[in-house]
């Protein structure tokens, strides 16, 4: 066993987290239509290395161990693992859910290598150290978009509310509120610097008020519940005077932000519609009982384990350790409750650097009882035996880091074909849709668009070919039922177009346009009884436009209901004569 | 288990942090395989002293050892202004990403990202 590249294989998992770590919150490229697509790549492929680098290291040792006292932490994980590739694997739609059960995967296995490598204080210190870095550039940028200054082509897509590197103020809200704890942490450090100390003061000011000016309830909601519980966690798991100052600190952040949101102009009702969200998370939780479970053991596994390496850390009086639990556990339960009170849901990229820090909090408290057993699986095969295996497990590497790189060109490819939509270019807009390949988040998105322009330049059989491929992917997708009764009527099959119609009306009752194409598709197929109802229904959603009254106008006609049909085309008219004084006015 | 899953637990074995199940297959291996019984015993110089036992007033004489340095020690000057060794590497990380990212986002294939762009807007409005 070569203990130097065993440290090597350390060393650059731990690069790499700590490379995540600040590039995941930053990272942005404006080609793809999403501008924050590229977190998802960045993560897979780091996620990728990160596996990699601990096969290589048990390759190299001859072995792969689990201290046995991390076994409680990394059983229900491996357990969620397991039920989530089941689901998977059972699915009719795996294309369409591939991009959410990988990024579940991925996450499980950032949260076991964090486990499993990366249990001290120091590991734990880098990390924070790095995400501060990151939420200091985060925090500068939305600051400077704040006050008008943004280079990027997204300035102002959000109208006044900052959404920074992030794309998006519920997600930049997010990360805002996991650094507030973690940055609480650092302060507590023991072997903090003065000067980064103030430094930390300064961020959580930052913090704050990029939380104010995302005007988001999700964001506050986020910021609140992570301030509440490092308040409430810091001075119970890491005891002392330093603690309750910290905690005090949390206290007034909150209510600040709380105040200033208010104050800024965030509805207060908004922030209220939390509670309601967290009855809908839990009949979520309820729909999927299997999963919710896992999580639950998952989180109470955790929360054991910290709160007796809480008490062994104490007695040792081992402060920085004691310090970074107590930040660890604070941004652990603060991301579950803000996650669970999202009045939107929990955001995405954001939400899956809790995984890693989850990881390393189980880590700390599998440290508190260092020495004890460790569950082995040793390698049947001496070191050279093992080397010959490096050239393999290598290609299965490269094998599998093109997958990111690929999803991440067909993002590219996807963006192109709608830049080409826009400008009409349906030709250029087919070849490009057709470079996205399966596996990508936009896939069934991309074939949609595609399925559109065909529709568009006038092919309809093949539009609907694309249609049913879509079916296939993910059936009731966005509003493929409408899309295909526009097809169908090009065709002429107002048969079907009225069916296709109908299903739309059931998915989506509160859609105008359907209810309109459904009346013409039905008066065609000589269906004048559901015809009148699909126009009545238009016309009671959208009962200032008047072409909605002229449709039924039509149809009464057809049914020898003249005296109607004129009183409905005179009201068609007047509503036209406003509509025209309207602008003049 | 075979000999070279043995010698791959080997430090593990010594410092006796085996599972029980699995130190009871090593040590079955062990009892069937001398050679390897042979090897177990040069890796392990410090085996001998397992039955060794510290002074009872160990732990007493190493407080009044450390009280004795602490007495000893100056009282600590202010502390002047030193970054740790984490703050360069993450400014030079910082102006290597800004690099990068200005580069990417001029200079980058594909078309501007279309859900930003005026057009886009206007269809979805």
């Amino acid at each position: 066993m070569s203990a130097k590249m065993t440290s090597f294989w350390f060393r650059t998992s731990e690069t790499v987290l700590l490379v995540l770590a600040f590039m995941l919150p930053l990272a942005f490229f404006l080609r793809t239509y999403d501008g924050a697509a590229i977190k998802t790549t960045l993560f897979e492929a780091g996620t990728l290395v990160l596996a990699f680098a601990w096969l290589f290291k048990g390759l190299e040792r001859g072995r792969w161990e689990l201290p046995e006292s991390a076994r409680p932490l990394a059983l229900p994980a491996l357990a969620l693992l397991a039920w989530t590739i089941v689901v998977f694997a059972s699915s009719p739609y795996k294309l369409a859910v591939l991009p959410a059960a990988l990024k579940q995967v991925l996450l499980l296995l950032i949260y076991l290598i964090a486990l499993l490598e990366f249990g001290g204080a120091g590991s734990a210190r880098r990390l924070v150290g790095w995400l501060s870095a990151a939420a200091w550039l985060a925090g500068l940028y939305g600051f400077f978009q704040r006050l008008g200054f943004d280079p990027f082509l997204w300035k102002g897509s959000f109208g006044p509310r900052v959404f920074s590197t992030l794309g998006d103020p519920d997600r930049f809200g997010f990360f805002l509120a996991l650094c507030a704890p973690l940055t609480l942490t650092q302060w507590l450090d023991p072997e903090r610097d003065w000067f980064l100390r103030w430094l930390d003061a300064g961020l959580l000011i930052l913090l704050g008020a990029n939380a104010v000016w995302t005007q988001s309830a999700n964001a506050i909601v986020s910021f609140l519940a992570m301030c509440l519980a490092g308040a409430a966690i810091l001075p119970l798991v890491c005891p002392s005077k330093e603690s309750l100052k910290a905690a005090v600190l949390a206290s007034c952040l909150a209510l600040a932000v709380g105040g200033c949101a208010v104050l800024a102009g965030v509805d207060a009702k908004r922030l209220l519609e939390a509670l309601s969200a967290l009855g809908r998370s839990i009949a979520e939780a309820a729909q999927s009982p299997v999963a919710a479970g896992l999580r639950l053991w998952l989180a109470a596994a955790l929360a054991a384990a910290a709160w007796r390496a809480r008490r062994l850390f104490v007695k040792q009086g081992a402060l920085s350790e004691s310090c970074y639990l107590a930040g660890l556990c604070a941004a652990a339960v603060g991301s579950l409750a803000a996650s669970a009170l999202s009045p939107d849901g929990p955001p995405s990229s954001a939400s899956w650097l809790a995984w890693p820090l989850a990881g390393m909090l189980g880590g700390l408290t599998a440290l508190a009882r260092r020495g004890g057993a460790v569950i082995v699986i040793p390698l049947p095969m001496g070191e050279t035996a093992r080397q010959r295996l490096y050239a393999p497990a290598l290609l299965a590497f490269a094998g599998l880091a093109f997958f990111p790189l690929r999803w991440f060109d067909s993002e590219i490819e996807h963006n192109t074909a709608l830049y080409h939509c826009n400008r009409r270019d349906w030709d250029q807009a087919l070849a490009h849709f057709e470079r996205v390949s399966p596996g990508t988040e936009s896939y069934v998105m991309a074939q949609y668009g595609k399925a559109s322009a065909y529709l568009e330049s006038d092919r309809p059989s093949e539009a609907l070919a694309v249609y049913a491929a879509v079916e296939g992917l993910s059936p009731d997708f966005m509003r493929v039922h409408y899309e295909k009764a526009l097809a169908y009527a090009k065709l002429e099959d107002w048969n079907n177009a009225s069916a296709s119609h109908a299903r739309q009306a059931q998915l989506d009752p509160s859609f105008a346009a359907n209810y309109a194409g459904w009346a013409q598709s039905a008066k065609r197929a000589g269906d004048l009884i559901t015809a009148e109802m699909a126009a009545k229904a238009a016309m009671a959603l959208e009962p200032g436009d008047p072409a909605h009254q002229t449709a039924l106008a039509e149809i009464y006609m057809k049914e020898r209901r003249v005296a109607e049909a004129r009183k409905l085309e005179k009201q068609a008219a007047q509503l036209r004569r406003e509509a025209r004084k309207k602008p003049q006015g | 288990m075979n000999c070279e899953a043995v010698l791959n637990v080997e430090d593990l074995y010594t410092e006796d942090r085996l599972t029980p199940s699995r130190k009871a297959q090593v040590d079955a291996h062990l009892k069937s395989c001398p050679l390897c019984g042979g090897k177990l015993a040069k890796a392990s110089p410090l085996s001998g002293l397992k039955s060794a036992s510290a002074p009872k007033d160990l732990k007493e004489r190493m407080k009044k050892l450390l009280a004795k340095l602490e007495s000893a020690e100056p009282a600590p000057a202010p502390e002047a202004l030193s970054m740790d060794s984490e703050f360069w590497p993450v400014v030079a990380s910082i102006a290597i990403y800004l690099g990068l990212a200005l580069a990417l986002a001029w200079a980058g294939p594909g078309a501007p990202s279309q859900k930003y762009s005026p057009a886009t807007a206007e269809a979805l409005r």
